[in-house]
């Protein structure tokens, strides 16, 4: 998946797509937030996390907190196995783990196959709209694209 | 071909140069950061040619120029200067330098400079 | 390159800075001073010109023309004020700049209206310097030198060497074509008997534009091989085309001065003309742009060696790598611990092992910490524009700025500065009419100072203002409801703690220049980030003082590993008395239903870590764990968990901001740690867990 990632950064990022999934469902955000991909991650867990939270991680001396992505859009957790991993993006300069359920691909997708998001895409318990996109692919695909900064709301403290 | 010594208090425009002669067969042989310092250089490494900033601390590049000419009148002087550093030019090319280059130029500028005198 | 143009840039800009304000106290600028703005602004304009930043260098060009004045012509005494504000407001917008290149944006700032006042300025000053001084202010160079008039030389009259016209130009932009005509004109005189040159006259910037449009003619009568003239021609930098003719020497489109006068002309064939071309067309190669956005090390010049810059990203790694040592060093010696080995050989290896890491550990700081001058002149920058802005004449005092601390700590220690030092001048500091009234100086003062007490930094910033106002304090606290105690109970020091208190400012006191109204909580926080503490000391009336505690070596701490249940703690061996299987004889509630405990003839509190951290996976039964008394600040107590594991030298790391909004309290938490095995511990802050 690394060798995936580094070769779609060194072409024109403009329109690429990071898309993986979560409860069965396809969502996607723009391939220059993610930094890294890690399988098999060593969580440390911490007191008093609120359930998304699964803790932190090392990453080479830095430590980042791991979210998990299936709690955080109030879908049900499930067992972690072996396709499990956690994308490492960047949100408000801050960098930030997210546990999906699988990684599928890293894909092209043009300007004119977006579309604003219907009523019934992804909706936090408040009703705040996390899609900001949708995409229709071939083959009836369609893909979410998130709104991550809305997702995980990172405060930006002066 | 050339050996190049590289004058100038700025270690940006050190750089710069150093970076437009990467590619071509001439070897940066030293850098200096004020005309004193130059001297000292040219004493030591004998280079075939001399980029020589003209404003600089301690010793600006005019002043080092006459002394260099003073120690080789075959020494090799480009001066590297600004506009409106006319009158400090014409008394360099006046005192023996080869040529001069005007700020801002580019790669093929200094090369081509440095190409004639080597 | 753009590393070293935006490095080299706000070097120069800092230092250009504090000469300013050097300047301005004395309300004028040195010559020497005035040389050194002149120098700086010339540096930038032509590393700003070779970039391609042509606003930036058109600013610095303007400002270098009105220093060049200056340092010829001096400038009246009235004009310092206004000057000292538009060099302030340049250095400001070339620090935007600069910052807007460091964040990968584009330099898009416009200097337009800036760069029209410097004219404008330029135009003032010569016009006042003429008033005053009575004479002409002219270029801002020149000693008169006698033109070098390019015609004649001395010549044998009559004599009979043939005539050249020599033709040439230069390379277009080249620049500056009439000294270069002067150069050519130079080299070529030894070697002849007459010259003159079209244009004649070589000194101004028109015949430069001469030059360009029609090219440059000169004539020569000379005796030498004109081959050799050619060559001499050809050496010329920039040439682009030259050609070599004879002709007559009579010719009429010879300038007169050398002219011959003589009808004779020699009948021999004119030379065919040869028109050689020289030096290649110039063609515009773009400057190969930088691959990788990797900054570069450079080494000093071969006189100079003392020291090299290095990248600091090398320098986080090899802090990382050494933290990382100390880590594994103490994972080997423990796990020989517990394994049992007793080897004489092995602990003296061993000691030998850990003194040699210390030393690693201690250069490779040392090798981070950089003087904290480089801030506190930011905040002396601070103190004299928020001076204007407020109204209020401050005097800003500087003490121990040669203090060494990490660049990491260098890094977070300017905006708590810049917050405090807000606060001071906004509310602390009065002004002057307030402050004659109460007898005091109508100066205000603020001092900053740092010192190395030990283990720690102390950066304290005094104002000689108002103090803080215990009635307004304690009023805002009972407002937000941050205290129940009656007022006569609660000291000073609880009062002035109160600002601390998240939530205690108020967004009312929000200033033109404190902005947002930055709390003490967050400016604590910020200061917590880098390992150290704020503290408050007030005399009402008499000023405030802020004291900032950083500890030195801010990475490595001895501690002693534990767990609840499934998290793993570190608590520094500092805050550690002991450490016991509790008996269950020794604990009792109290009327309050807090456990308490029997230990040592001593009745302590009782701390169950998985009732504070919420952890329900750990261990229930008080016989199936243990506990440690620990202590902070004189006060101690026990706390309980599950298993002890071990002393480890662990390095502290903090932990991401994100987690505050991940988590619903990490009070007690001061960071964590990595350890050998991978897992992340939390290192336990004694001190917050006891405030609970």
């Amino acid at each position: 998946m690394d060798e995936l990632l580094a070769k779609s950064k060194q072409q024109d990022e403009v329109n690429k797509y990071f898309i993986f999934s979560v409860n069965g469902i396809d969502f996607s955000t723009e391939i220059d937030r993610v930094t890294e991909i890690i399988t098999k991650p060593l969580i440390s867990p911490v007191p008093n996390a609120k359930n998304f939270c699964k803790g932190i991680i090392n990453l080479r001396g830095t430590i980042i907190p791991v979210i998990d992505m299936r709690e955080k859009l109030q879908f049900s957790s499930t067992e972690y196995d072996e396709r499990t991993c956690v994308i490492v993006m960047t949100i408000q300069e801050q960098l930030i783990g997210v546990i999906v359920d699988e990684v599928r691909e890293v894909t092209d997708i043009a300007p004119e196959k977006l579309f604003d998001s219907p009523a019934s895409s992804m909706r936090s318990g408040m009703g705040k709209n996390y899609t900001s996109k949708i995409a229709n692919l071939e083959g009836g695909r369609v893909i979410q694209i998130l709104d991550i900064e809305k997702v995980f709301d990172v405060k930006v403290q002066e | 071909m050339a050996k190049i010594l590289i004058v100038d208090d700025a270690a940006f425009m050190r750089i710069s140069i150093k970076n437009m002669l990467k590619n071509s067969d001439h070897e940066v042989v030293g850098e200096a950061e004020n005309g004193k310092v130059a001297i000292e250089q040219y004493k030591a490494l004998s280079p075939d040619i001399v980029t020589m900033d003209i404003t600089m601390p301690e010793m600006d590049g005019l002043e080092a120029l006459k002394r260099i000419i003073d120690l080789n009148p075959a020494a090799k002087v480009i001066m590297v200067s600004a506009m409106g550093q006319e009158t400090m030019v014409r008394e360099a090319v006046m005192s023996g330098a080869k040529g001069f280059i005007v700020k801002p130029f580019k790669e093929d500028g200094i090369l081509s400079a440095i190409d004639k005198l080597a | 390159m753009l590393d070293v143009f935006i490095y080299e840039n706000q070097q120069l800009l800092e230092s250009l800075e504090n000469v300013l304000l050097e300047g301005e106290e004395e309300k004028k600028l040195t010559a020497n001073q005035i040389n050194e703005v002149f120098r700086v602004m010339h540096t930038i304009k032509g590393a700003a010109s070779m970039m391609g930043f042509d606003k930036m260098a058109l600013l610095s060009h303007a400002i270098e023309d009105l220093f060049a004045q200056i340092r010829e012509f001096g400038a009246p005494d009235g004009d310092w004020p206004e000057i000292f504000d538009m060099v302030f407001r340049a250095v400001t917008f070339f620090n935007g700049e600069l910052e807007k290149l460091l964040d990968k944006k584009d330099a898009d700032g416009d200097p337009a209206g800036m760069i029209d006042q410097f004219h404008q300025q330029l135009a003032k000053v010569k016009a006042d310097t003429e008033k005053s001084e009575g004479k002409a202010s002219g270029e801002a160079a020149a000693p008169k030198e006698p033109e070098p008039s390019a015609a004649i030389l001395a010549a044998e009259p009559g004599s009979d060497a043939p005539y050249y016209k020599i033709k040439l130009r230069f390379t277009p932009e080249s620049k500056m074509e009439n000294i270069r005509a002067m150069g050519v004109i130079q080299s070529l005189t030894k070697l002849c008997d007459r010259i003159a040159s079209v244009p004649a006259e070589l000194s101004g910037e028109d015949s430069a534009q001469t030059i360009v449009d029609q090219g440059l003619v000169i004539y020569v009568q000379s005796k030498e091989n004109p081959d050799l003239l050619k060559k001499v021609v050809d050496e010329t930098l920039f040439l682009q085309t030259y050609s070599l003719l004879s002709v007559a020497g009579d010719d009429e489109e010879i300038p007169e001065e050398i002219r011959l006068v003589t009808e004779a002309l020699a009948p021999e064939a004119q030379h065919t003309p040869q028109e050689t071309q020289s030096v290649a067309a110039v063609s515009e190669v773009q400057v190969s742009s930088d691959a990788a956005a990797q900054k570069t090390t450079t080494a000093a010049s071969a006189a100079k060696q003392n020291f090299i810059s290095v990248n600091v990203n090398k320098l986080d790694d090899l802090l990382n790598l050494v933290g990382e040592i100390v880590t594994a060093q103490s994972m080997v010696t423990n796990s020989a611990t517990i394994v049992g080995i007793q080897n004489d050989a092995f602990d003296v290896a061993a000691q030998q092992l850990r003194s040699l890491i210390n030393d690693l550990q201690e250069i490779v700081m040392s090798i981070r910490m950089l003087p904290v001058s480089t801030v506190f002149h930011k905040m002396r920058r601070l103190v004299r524009d928020m001076g204007k802005k407020v109204n209020k004449d401050v005097d800003f005092v500087m003490i121990g700025e040669e203090t060494e601390v990490d660049k990491n700590v260098i890094d977070h220690l300017s905006d708590p500065l810049m917050h405090i030092i807000r606060n001071s001048m906004d509310h602390g500091v009065e002004d002057k009419e307030t402050r004659l009234k109460n007898g005091k100086s109508p100066r205000g003062k603020i001092t900053l100072s740092a010192q190395t007490t030990g283990n720690d930094v102390v950066v304290t910033v005094s104002d000689d203002g108002k103090g803080l106002d215990r009635k307004a304090i304690l009023r805002k606290a009972y407002e937000k409801g941050l205290i129940n105690k009656p007022e006569n109970e609660i000291t000073d020091k609880e009062v002035y703690a109160l600002i601390f208190l998240p939530g205690f400012s108020t967004k009312e006191e929000v200033s033109e220049f404190s902005g947002r109204g930055v709390g003490m909580d967050v400016v604590r926080k910020n200061i917590a980030q880098i390992g150290g503490s704020l503290s408050v000391e007030s005399t009402p009336g008499q000023g405030t003082s802020h004291i900032i505690r950083i500890p030195l070596t801010l990475t490595i701490v001895d501690g002693m590993r534990f767990n609840v249940g499934n998290i793993n703690f570190i608590i520094p061996t500092i805050s550690v008395r002991s450490a016991v299987k509790p008996n269950l004889e020794d604990i009792f509630t109290d009327s309050d239903q807090n456990e308490m405990i029997m230990y040592q003839g001593n009745c302590y509190s009782l701390l169950r870590l998985s009732d504070y951290f919420n952890i329900d996976n750990g261990v229930k039964e008080l016989q199936d764990g243990m506990i440690m008394l620990v202590t902070a600040g004189g006060k101690d107590f026990c706390i309980f968990f599950d298993n002890l594991d071990g002393e480890y030298q662990v390095v502290v790391k903090t932990l991401p901001k994100y987690l505050e909004q991940c988590t619903s309290n990490l009070e007690g938490i001061s960071g964590c740690s990595i350890l050998g095995d991978g897992t992340i511990n939390l290192i336990l802050e004694v001190g917050r867990l006891i405030e609970q």
